[in-house]
């Protein structure tokens, strides 16, 4: 009996996460850019398991090899250590996206209880935490994290932490502004009528109600915070030789620019490619959570 | 106008959708012509579609003409239309007057653009027009009101202004759209009666658009009834009505809600049927039912209000250190015994909502007590007054906002039982199974979310949760104003079994008179924060006593209003609840109103028939029996 009740609890939310899967097949640009980020995750997930001893030959060096261009052989060409870049940019997906997604789920565990609960007891609580908020606000995120990165010293994990730290204010403003107008909503009403305590309040209709623009924004934060992370790499703050990070190693083949083009093209490329993908996504998960849309 | 064999179709993601199909729509030169139907029935569409304004993508015409004066609108370049069409042949009033107006110019600016383009007058001469425009629609006070910013002026003012600029474009065409969905009942008849004026005097052609069919029955020559984008009727007004002869028709005729002594048949009809038991809930196997027989005190008031105050502070000017008050509730009293239901009436903005609000501690008050089942639940703690909330429940207005789309309806009908009684999951589920089939929805809808269901349905959710805990007193906001028309008379009727298989007492707020006539035993009166009026519901449906009452119930036009003469209009709008009037609030407004109204506040007082009223003229006028 409890058990049917699981199902039968289940069966609607299955249904209706379907349904968002069915509208996302029905813009292109959406639905490509679903299939890439999907291709992505793959790829960090399975490239260390397909690249046997992948550690091993990502990081064997053969200088005889070095700064060759592109060919069969080295898709991508090989850097000045002689190592294949076609297998470290492929190593290096699972790096942004891992640290990308720890970085915005933290933010969003700091921000979202934030912001619901500023904005629906409103008030001084509300004061202290968005003027905090706004201080955070303040500094340019990647400012913030640099700093935050050179004080712990320069790491992955360290700079993962930073950009967490940086990013939180970002969703609980969001959250606080539909906090705010949830708050009027009757549905609200009607569960303080009833004498439902204040936390099940937030945690049962406010959050879940604000959830939209939590995963249209952290889709789209998702790019960013990978140009972060690969910027504080490139600025020598994140990823430590000889991990395989595309900043990094975009910031070593500076020094080879000239004659070896695809050393920096391939791995920004990789950037670039990722961080669209992830906007656009947000892009059409917009335009999909919209209820406008959905309730025809 | 003539309309042969329209049909549009919406795209939308799940591929097209026929909005509209209409065979045939002729509109006479001079004639009045109304269009009914409920909210989603393409009567917009149409009226978009008469001017060529309808977007398409999404929108699509398929086929069909409409004529305007011998010009084919559908297949019109936007040029030929912005020439010939709009403004020439044909204008719209919107149902929102503050956004059709520019916020940034002058009402004499917008208007004057409007007759230079279109009469080619200048400078002072169009000035002088504009003046002209201003008394054809009848606002006192033209001049200065030349000068105003539209949110300077009452929704009822804009409105006007709005027919003014339709009639300086010398359109003699003139669309409708829901002119007074927005607005109050004593704005909306001079409104009503400003268009049939104008319609008889200018001989312009007006297509009223309404979802009411009391609205056009006094305006319009002719109606036709939608549905579903199809005209199930067409003909004179008053045959429509008096001998509906499309089954659609009668169902809306049918759901006006009326008296109980009126009703007559319809009443045995729901007593005998299904009604009569297996849905009752059967107190002996519910703790909560037993609990609720148990908790039931004496017979006496539930609830007493006493001189409730709650002013809501608002900044006037920016930077000015006085702080202003709107005072949506200034000393309100009342009673409302165990079993009975009290009608709340008002315009919008007299503080119906605020006093339910208040006295269901959702808001705290500024002064006043109340007292539920003898307790004064201002004074409470939080633990109390949890307990407290099991006995006095919330029907809200609108059931599209009032229930949480992310849950589902095992959930939101289940929260107070989680939150007040230790019930399980298993338990609740059940007791939820158990509520839905008294409100008459398949137990399947356990499982379902709120968008699953249409506004009547979700309504019937609204309740069961109410309900769920058995309580003592249900206040219903505006319980019906949000729903179709028939749903309507199927949420009265339920919340009427209701109430008598479960002894429930309801506070019931709405600003619609028939819905009011049919649940109430007693009837409170409200304007700016005051009670005007409060008695028994027949005896003040039969001779209302306070000026404001008599205005407001002549205001309201029925099917039974056959000529624009009946409705009674009042000058002026509500004033502001920052500043009231001094003395008696409604006395700037009242047609009868001597000096003392303006200097003495009227105190509430009980007449030898047994209504309190507040009113100084009540005894020279000889109680209720010189209407005005």
């Amino acid at each position: 009996m409890k058990q049917s009740v699981f199902i039968k609890t289940m069966k609607p939310k299955v249904k209706h996460f379907g349904e968002s899967i069915s509208l996302l097949k029905r813009n292109r640009l959406t639905c490509l850019s679903f299939y890439a980020v999907i291709m992505l995750l793959l790829i960090a997930v399975m490239a260390p398991v397909l690249l046997p001893a992948a550690q091993h030959i990502d990081q064997a060096t053969n200088p005889t090899e070095k700064l060759l261009g592109p060919s069969l052989e080295h898709p991508f060409g090989t850097d000045e250590l002689g190592r294949d870049l076609f297998k470290r940019v492929l190593l290096g997906t699972r790096i942004s996206l891992q640290t990308a997604l720890v970085a915005v789920l933290c933010a969003i565990m700091i921000g979202v209880p934030l912001g619901a609960v500023a904005g629906f007891f409103g008030g001084a609580i509300d004061e202290i935490i968005m003027r905090i908020t706004d201080i955070f606000l303040g500094f340019p995120p990647l400012l913030l994290a640099m700093s935050i990165a050179a004080f712990m010293g320069p790491s992955l994990r360290n700079a993962t932490l930073a950009i967490a730290v940086a990013w939180w204010p970002w969703f609980t403003r969001i959250v606080r502004g539909q906090a705010v107008s949830l708050r009027e909503r009757q549905f609200v009403r009607a569960a303080v009528a009833i004498g439902t305590p204040s936390y099940k309040i937030v945690y049962k209709h406010i959050i879940p109600n604000c959830l939209a623009p939590i995963i249209v924004q952290s889709t789209m934060d998702l790019g960013a915070v990978i140009l972060t992370i690969s910027s504080l790499s490139f600025l020598g703050l994140g990823a430590q030789p000889p991990q395989p990070e595309w900043g990094l190693i975009v910031s070593t083949s500076r020094n080879y620019f000239l004659n070896a083009w695809w050393y920096s093209i391939f791995p920004g490329a990789a950037i670039a490619f990722t961080v669209l993908v992830f906007n656009l996504l947000g892009d059409g998960l917009r335009e999909i959570m919209d209820p406008r849309t959905r309730n025809v | 106008m003539h309309i042969k064999n329209l049909k549009i179709n919406f795209r939308h993601i799940g591929g097209l959708k026929n909005i509209l199909d209409i065979d045939e729509i002729k509109v006479e030169k001079g004639e009045s012509f109304g269009i009914i139907g409920e909210s989603g029935t393409g009567k917009t569409v149409l009226a978009l579609s008469i001017l060529g304004l309808l977007e398409m993508p999404p929108g699509e015409i398929e086929r069909g003409e409409i004529f305007l004066d011998g010009f084919n609108v559908v297949g019109a370049s936007s040029n030929e239309l912005r020439r010939k069409v709009r403004g020439k042949k044909a204008v719209m009033i919107f149902q929102d007057p503050m956004s059709t107006l520019n916020p940034v110019l002058t009402v004499g600016e917008q208007l004057k653009q409007v007759i230079i383009k279109n009469q080619g007058l200048r400078g002072r001469l169009a000035r002088a027009k504009a003046m002209e425009m201003l008394e054809l629609v009848r606002l006192s006070d033209p001049g200065s009101v030349l000068g105003k910013y539209p949110h300077e002026l009452s929704g009822g003012q804009r409105q006007r202004v709005i027919i003014a600029l339709a009639l300086s474009c010398g359109a003699e065409f003139i669309i409708a759209d829901e002119p007074t969905r927005n607005l109050d009942v004593t704005i909306q008849a001079g409104i009503l009666v400003l268009l049939k004026e104008l319609q008889r005097d200018l001989n312009v052609t007006l297509l009223f658009i309404a979802n009411n069919l009391g609205l056009v029955s006094a305006t319009c020559d002719r109606v036709a009834i939608f549905n579903k984008g199809r005209i199930v009727e067409q003909g004179e007004t008053s045959a429509v009505i008096s001998n509906p002869s499309s089954p659609y028709t009668r169902m809306l005729i049918e759901a006006i809600p009326r008296r109980r002594e009126e009703r007559g048949v319809s009443e045995e009809k729901t007593a005998g049927g299904k009604r009569s038991g297996e849905n009752r809930l059967d107190p002996a196997g519910d703790p909560s039912a037993q609990e609720a027989a148990a908790r039931t005190g004496t017979n006496g008031p539930v609830l007493e209000v006493k001189g409730l105050v709650k002013h809501f502070p608002v900044r006037q000017d920016l930077g000015s250190r006085k702080m202003q008050f709107v005072r949506a509730l200034d000393g309100v009293s009342l009673k409302v015994e165990s079993g009975e239901t009290l009608g709340l009436v008002g315009e919008s903005g007299c503080g119906k909502t605020t006093l339910a609000n208040t006295m269901l501690r959702l808001s705290e008050p500024t002064g006043g007590r109340v007292v539920f089942d003898g307790k004064d639940i201002f004074s409470l703690g939080r633990k109390e007054l949890r307990a407290v909330r099991r006995d006095m429940q919330i029907v809200f207005q609108d059931p599209f906002w009032s229930l949480n789309p992310r849950m589902l309806v095992k959930d939101i009908i289940g929260e107070p039982l989680e939150v007040q009684t230790g019930f399980n999951e298993l338990e609740r589920i059940k007791k939820v199974e158990k509520l839905l089939e008294m409100v008459d929805l398949p137990a399947e809808s356990v499982y379902k979310y709120v968008h699953e269901f249409s506004g009547g349905q979700r309504q019937r959710i609204a309740i069961a949760r109410a309900l769920s805990l058995m309580p003592k007193l249900i206040v219903l906001d505006e319980p019906t104003s949000a729903i179709d028309i028939v749903s309507q008379i199927q949420i009265l009727e339920l919340l009427d079994n209701l109430k008598r298989d479960l002894d429930l007492t309801y506070v019931v707020i709405s600003h619609d008179l028939s819905v009011i006539s049919y649940m109430s035993d007693k009837i409170a009166v409200m304007y700016l924060g005051k009670i005007a009026e409060y008695g028994d519901v027949r005896r003040i449906f039969r001779e209302p006593g306070h000026p404001y009452t008599q205005v407001l119930f002549a205001a309201i036009p029925d099917i039974n209003t056959k000529d624009i003469s009946e409705i009674k209009t009042v000058r002026g709008s509500v004033p502001s609840a920052i500043e009231p009037p001094a003395g008696c609030r409604f006395h700037p407004r009242c047609a009868i109103a001597v000096e003392r109204c303006s200097q003495e506040e009227p105190e509430l007082r009980e007449t030898d028939d047994g209504r309190l009223i507040a009113c100084h003229l009540w005894d020279s006028r000889g109680g209720s029996r010189l209407p005005l």
